[in-house]
C-alpha cells in the first residue's frame, strides 16, 4: 500500500514540475512582461523601465526565474504579484476559496439532479421521459455558457429579486452574523444555478448511457426472472453503472477550480476566474503560474480520489 | 385424423398437471409486416415432481417456449394465442404484479451462462438472500440463513465463504451451482433449466447434472430441462418433447422418444449424436449420419410440414399441408402424416 | 517419442529423412503469462504450457483434449505462430518457426491456417461472405479481382455454401454456416495444416455432424493435416487418429484414438471419458407406431 501511494505521489510531483516548467516556457514565449505597458507612456524613460525590470528580476534568464519561483513556493509564498504588491499565495488562496464556494454546491446540485433524472430516463428509454430529458439536455448543452450567464444576469436585473453580481453587498461589514450569511447566499444563488445548468447536461447524458448499458445486462433480466421488485433491480443496475460514473466524478472534481471562470467574470464573483483574467492581461506571471498549479493539483487530486473510490466501490478491482 | 382431446395424458400423474399450456403461439412482432411465429401451437404438460425434457436445436423455439412460460419474453416478442395455466391460474392474462409474485417463488429459471446472470458487484450469497427477501416476510438474518442453506444444498459446503464471494472469484461450475441455489431458495414447484450445462466443461457438466438428479430426488420440484443434447435427458427426464422450427413434433415418455423415436426428425437427430454413431472401433473416421440441409428460413416458410424438405420419409401430402398433433396408442403424440393427422 | 530437440535435432533430422517426417513437431514448448493482481500487488506468473511435445504426421488428425485452463488454446496460438513461446521449438516441414520474425513467417502462414470457436467474432461483421473468403488473397495481392472472387466462390461451394449466402453478412448466417465460412476462408490459400480451436463447440448436433463430415471429406480429398482442439471426447472419437490429453499445461497422456478409448491410463483421461453423457447403447427397433 505504501509503495503504491509513494509511486502515485512521485508521479504527481513529476507531473506538477513538468506543468510548471511548461507554463514558464509558454509565458516566456508570449511577448512582453509586466512593465511593457509602461513603455507606452512617453514620460517614463527606457532606463527607468529597465531598472524596474532588474529590480524585480524580470531580466534574468528563464532558469533563474524558475528557481526563484521554486524557492518562493517552498517558502509558501508562490511568488510575488506585481499588480497587488503582495505574495501570490494568500491572493490565490482567498480567490480559490471563493470559487469553491460556487463550484462545490453547483457540482453537488448537478449530480443530485443528474443521477435520478438519468436513471429515470434510462428506465424509460425511448418513452417520453427519456425524450424530454434528452431534448432538455441538448438544449442546455447548445446554449453557450456566456449566453446562460448573461441570461441569468438579465433575470437579476429585471426581476430585482436577486443582487446583480458581486459576492457581498455594500455595507456587508455592518451586518449581523445571520444577515451576512443570507447576503452571501443571495449573491451566490444565481451563479450557482447558472453553473449547475452548465454542468448538468453532460452528466445527465453520461448517467443515462451508463444506466442503459447496465439495464441491458443479462443479470437484470435474471433479476426480473426471480421476481425481484423494480427498485432492487434498479439498485443493482446503479451499482454496476457506478464504475464509469466514478471516473466521471473524478473529472468533475478536477474541474472544480476551472469550470466557473466565465460565470465569475460576468457576474463579478471574486473568484479565481477574474483574478486569472486580470493577471494574464497584466502579465502578472507569478499569479498566472500559481493559478495553473492550483488547477493542476485539483485535477491530480480528483483523479486520485476517483481511483480510490473505484477501488472501494468495485469488488472486481479490489479483490483481484 | 385422430385428434384426441388433450385433457388427460397417459403417462402423466392423475389429477391436474402443475403446468398446462395449450395452443401456445409466440411471435416476433415488428411495426411493419405480419408477426412471424417463433413457436406455434405448442401443447405442454408438466406434472408435479416430474422432469420434462424439451429437446431441440437452435431455432427450434425451445428457449422462447421456456421464457414464454414465465412471461419473460424479450421486447420484440409476444404471446399471440394460447393459454398457460399454472396450478389452475392463468398466466397469459395475468398482471405483471402477480407474475412477479410467482417468479423466483413458485416458478424459477436457470439460464445458460451463470456468470452473466449475477450482478458482478454484489456478493453471491446476498443475491440469493434477496430472492428470499422479495418473496417471504423474513428478517434479513433468516434470509441469510436460508441462502447459506441453499448453498449447502448445492454442495457448496463452505457456505460462509461462498456467501461472501463475488462472481468473478468463482469458477463456471460454482457459479452454476449458485444459480441453482438462487432458483431453489424459495422452494419452487417448477424449475425451468435452459441449457444449464452448455457453457461448462465436460467434467463440470457431469457434476452439475449429477447434482440436478440428486436434487430432483430430494425435493418435490418439477423440472423443464431445455437442451439440444438428447444424451443429457437419458435417465433424468420422465417425459421428452421434441421441437423443430417452432413446433412440438413429438411428445412421449423418455424411453419412447429416446429409444424408439416415432418422428423422422427425432430419429435423424438421435442418429447424428456422436455417442450413438459409434460404428465399430473409434478412429475409422466414417462419416456421421446427417440431416441434410438446414433450418427453414422463417421469412419464407414452406406451405406444408416444416421438416419436409429434409425428411427421408416424405410423402406427397407433406408438401401441401401441415400435420396436426396425433395421439398414438402408447400415449405419445406425434405431429407427422405417417401416423395420421 | 521423437528424438530430443536442440542440438540433437539436426542429426535426428538427417536420420529421419529416410522415413516420413512428421509435418508438425513441437518440442519442449513452454509459455507463461503474467497476471496483474490489484493496483499495487506485484504480478504473478501463470504457466499455461509446460514442456509440451507433439508430433503430427501429414494427412492425419491429432486431437488435443482438455478442460478450460489446461492450456490447449495457448498451444493452438503458439503452433499457429500467433504468440511466441517462452521456450521450445515449433517445427513445420523441417523449418523451425518460433524464432522467425514476422516478415519471414509470411510464406509459412499460408500453409498454416486457424479456425476459431466463435466465428461471429472472428469474421468481420461488415463484409459479405464472399469478400471475407477472398480477403486473404486480396491481402497478398494474388490475382486480380475476378479471379479472387472465383476462387472464393469455389471454396464456398466446396464447403457447402450457396451463391445466395455468398452475398450475406456473417451475422445473417446461422452458426453452422458461419463455421463453414471460416473453413472456406482458411482453405482459399490452399494450406496444408489446419488448427481448429474448439471449432465445433457450441454447434447443434446435426450441424456438428455435417461439419465433421465436411472436415473428413476435405482431409481425404486434399490430404490436410488437422490439429483438433476440443473438450468433447465424443466428437474426437470420430475425427482423430491420435489423441493427446492436456491438464495443467502438460500433456498427461498421448495415444492412438482407439487405444485411448479402450484403455485409458491417466486419471484425467478416465475422468474425461466418464464425463461423456451416455445414451442407451443400441437404439431399440422402431415400434409402438399407432394404427
Amino acid at each position: 500500500m505504501t509503495r503504491y501511494l509513494a509511486a502515485r505521489a512521485a508521479h504527481a510531483l513529476l507531473l506538477l514540475s513538468g506543468i510548471s516548467v511548461l507554463s514558464f516556457v509558454f509565458f516566456q514565449l508570449a511577448p512582453g512582461d509586466f512593465f511593457s505597458d509602461l513603455r507606452l507612456n512617453p514620460s517614463i524613460s527606457a532606463e527607468t523601465v529597465a531598472a524596474l525590470r532588474a529590480q524585480y528580476g524580470l531580466d534574468q534568464p528563464l532558469h533563474v526565474k524558475y528557481f526563484r519561483w521554486l524557492t518562493s513556493v517552498a517558502q509558501g509564498e508562490f511568488g510575488y504579484s506585481f499588480s497587488y504588491h503582495s505574495p501570490a499565495a494568500p491572493l490565490l488562496l482567498a480567490r480559490a476559496h471563493n470559487t469553491l464556494f460556487l463550484t462545490i454546491p453547483a457540482t453537488i446540485l448537478a449530480w443530485l439532479l443528474a443521477v435520478p433524472l438519468g436513471t429515470w430516463a434510462a428506465a424509460r428509454a425511448g418513452e417520453w421521459p427519456d425524450r424530454v430529458s434528452a431534448a432538455g439536455a441538448s438544449a442546455l448543452l447548445s446554449v453557450p455558457d456566456l449566453l446562460l450567464a448573461l441570461g441569468v444576469l438579465a433575470l437579476a436585473v429585471h426581476t430585482g429579486a436577486f443582487p446583480v453580481g458581486g459576492m457581498v453587498s455594500l455595507g456587508y461589514e455592518q451586518l449581523g452574523a445571520w444577515e451576512k450569511v443570507r447576503d452571501i447566499l443571495s449573491h451566490a444563488f444565481l451563479p450557482v444555478t447558472a453553473l449547475a445548468l452548465t454542468i448538468l447536461p453532460t452528466l445527465l447524458r453520461h448517467v443515462r448511457a451508463a444506466m442503459v448499458e447496465a439495464l441491458a445486462a443479462p443479470f437484470v433480466k435474471a433479476s426480473r426472472a426471480h421476481g425481484l421488485p423494480r427498485r432492487s433491480v434498479m439498485r443493482h443496475a446503479l451499482r454496476v453503472a457506478a464504475n464509469p460514473l466514478i471516473s466521471l466524478f473524478g473529472l468533475t472534481l478536477g474541474n472544480l477550480l476551472g469550470a466557473s471562470l466565465l460565470i465569475e467574470v460576468i457576474l463579478s464573483w471574486p473568484g479565481m476566474g477574474p483574478l486569472l483574467l486580470e493577471a494574464i492581461s497584466a502579465r502578472d506571471f507569478h499569479v498566472v503560474i500559481g493559478a495553473v498549479m492550483f488547477s493542476a493539483v485539483a485535477f491530480i487530486g480528483g483523479n486520485f480520489a476517483a481511483d480510490v473510490l473505484l477501488y472501494a466501490a468495485d469488488p472486481r478491482i479490489r479483490t483481484k | 385424423m385422430r385428434d384426441q382431446p388433450h385433457g388427460h395424458e397417459p403417462g402423466a400423474e392423475a389429477g391436474d398437471p402443475l403446468l398446462c399450456a395449450r395452443g401456445l403461439t409466440v411471435a416476433c412482432v415488428s411495426e411493419t409486416g405480419a408477426p412471424a411465429p417463433v413457436v406455434a401451437q405448442a401443447n405442454l404438460d408438466i406434472s408435479a415432481n416430474k422432469v420434462v425434457g424439451l429437446l431441440g436445436e437452435s431455432g427450434s423455439g425451445k428457449t422462447t417456449t421456456g421464457l414464454a412460460l414465465l412471461r419473460l419474453l424479450p421486447p420484440g416478442m409476444r404471446i399471440l394465442r394460447g393459454s398457460i395455466l399454472f396450478r389452475g391460474q392463468d398466466l397469459v392474462g395475468a398482471r405483471e404484479m402477480d407474475l412477479e409474485k410467482l417468479r423466483g417463488n413458485s416458478m424459477a429459471i436457470i439460464f445458460q451462462e451463470p456468470g452473466l446472470t449475477l450482478s458482478p458487484v454484489a456478493r453471491v450469497g446476498e443475491q440469493i438472500a434477496e430472492v428470499a427477501r422479495a418473496h417471504r416476510s423474513w428478517s434479513w438474518k433468516r434470509c441469510r440463513e436460508e441462502s447459506e442453506g441453499a448453498l449447502r444444498r448445492v454442495q457448496l459446503d463452505d457456505a460462509g465463504r461462498f456467501y461472501a464471494a463475488y462472481p468473478h472469484q468463482l469458477s463456471g461450475g460454482q457459479l452454476q451451482r449458485v444459480a441453482i441455489a438462487r432458483a431453489l431458495v424459495c422452494g419452487p414447484e417448477l424449475v425451468i433449466a435452459d441449457e444449464p450445462t452448455a457453457s461448462l466443461d465436460p467434467t463440470i457438466q457431469a457434476e452439475v447434472l449429477a447434482l440436478l438428479r440428486e436434487l430432483r430426488g430430494q425435493l418435490r420440484t418439477s423440472f423443464l430441462f431445455i437442451t439440444h443434447n438428447p444424451a443429457l435427458l437419458w435417465g433424468f427426464a420422465d417425459r421428452v418433447l421434441v421441437m423443430y422450427a417452432g413446433r412440438i413434433v413429438e411428445a412421449g415418455t423418455a424411453e419412447q422418444v429416446l429409444a424408439a423415436p416415432a418422428h423422422p426428425y427425432t430419429a435423424a437427430l438421435l442418429a447424428c449424436s456422436p455417442e450413438r454413431a459409434t460404428t465399430g472401433t473409434a478412429g475409422n473416421k466414417n462419416p456421421l449420419p446427417v440431416i441434410p440441409g438446414g433450418l427453414p428460413d422463417f421469412a419464407r416458410l414452406p406451405g406444408g410440414c416444416r421438416f419436409e424438405p429434409r425428411c427421408a420419409e416424405r410423402m406427397d401430402i407433406c408438401v401441401t399441408r401441415e400435420p396436426e398433433e396425433v395421439a398414438a396408442d402408447d400415449g405419445r403424440r406425434v405431429r407427422c402424416f405417417k401416423y395420421g393427422g | 517419442m521423437g528424438g530430443g530437440c536442440g542440438a540433437l535435432s539436426m542429426a535426428a533430422e538427417r536420420l529421419r529423412t529416410v522415413e516420413a517426417a512428421p509435418l508438425v513437431r513441437v518440442c519442449g514448448l513452454s509459455r507463461s503469462y503474467a497476471q496483474q493482481r490489484g493496483l499495487w500487488r506485484s504480478s504473478s506468473h501463470v504457466a499455461a504450457l509446460r514442456d509440451v511435445e507433439l508430433n503430427i504426421a501429414a494427412g492425419t488428425t491429432l486431437a488435443v483434449v482438455g478442460e478450460s485452463g489446461s492450456g490447449k488454446s495457448t498451444l493452438a496460438r503458439c503452433v499457429a505462430c500467433l504468440e511466441p513461446p517462452d521456450q521450445g521449438e515449433i517445427w513445420f516441414d523441417r523449418e523451425e518457426l518460433s524464432k522467425l520474425r514476422a516478415r519471414e513467417l509470411a510464406p509459412w502462414r499460408r500453409r498454416i491456417q486457424m479456425i476459431f470457436q466463435d466465428s461471429a467474432a472472428a469474421l468481420s461483421a461488415r463484409m459479405t461472405a464472399a469478400a471475407i473468403v477472398a480477403e486473404p488473397l486480396a491481402v497478398r495481392r494474388m490475382g486480380d479481382r475476378r479471379s479472387r472472387r472465383e476462387a472464393a466462390l469455389r471454396c464456398m461451394e466446396r464447403v457447402g455454401l450457396t451463391a445466395e449466402q455468398a452475398a450475406r453478412a456473417p451475422l445473417q448466417l446461422s452458426g453452422g454456416q458461419r463455421q463453414r465460412l471460416a473453413i472456406a476462408r482458411a482453405l482459399v490459400l490452399e494450406p496444408q495444416f489446419l488448427i481448429l480451436d474448439e471449432a465445433l463447440s457450441g454447434l447443434d448436433l446435426s450441424v456438428q455432424a455435417q461439419i465433421v463430415n465436411l472436415l473428413l471429406a476435405l482431409q481425404r480429398d486434399q490430404g490436410l493435416t488437422y490439429l483438433f482442439i476440443s473438450h468433447d471426447l465424443g466428437v474426437v472419437r470420430h475425427v482423430a487418429d491420435e489423441v493427446a490429453v492436456m491438464s495443467g499445461g502438460r500433456i498427461v497422456e498421448r495415444a492412438a484414438v482407439g487405444q485411448l478409448f479402450q484403455e485409458p491410463r491417466h486419471e484425467h483421461t478416465k475422468a474425461l471419458l466418464a464425463a461423456i453423457p451416455r445414451m442407451a447403447p443400441q437404439p431399440a427397433a422402431r415400434g409402438s407406431a399407432p394404427q
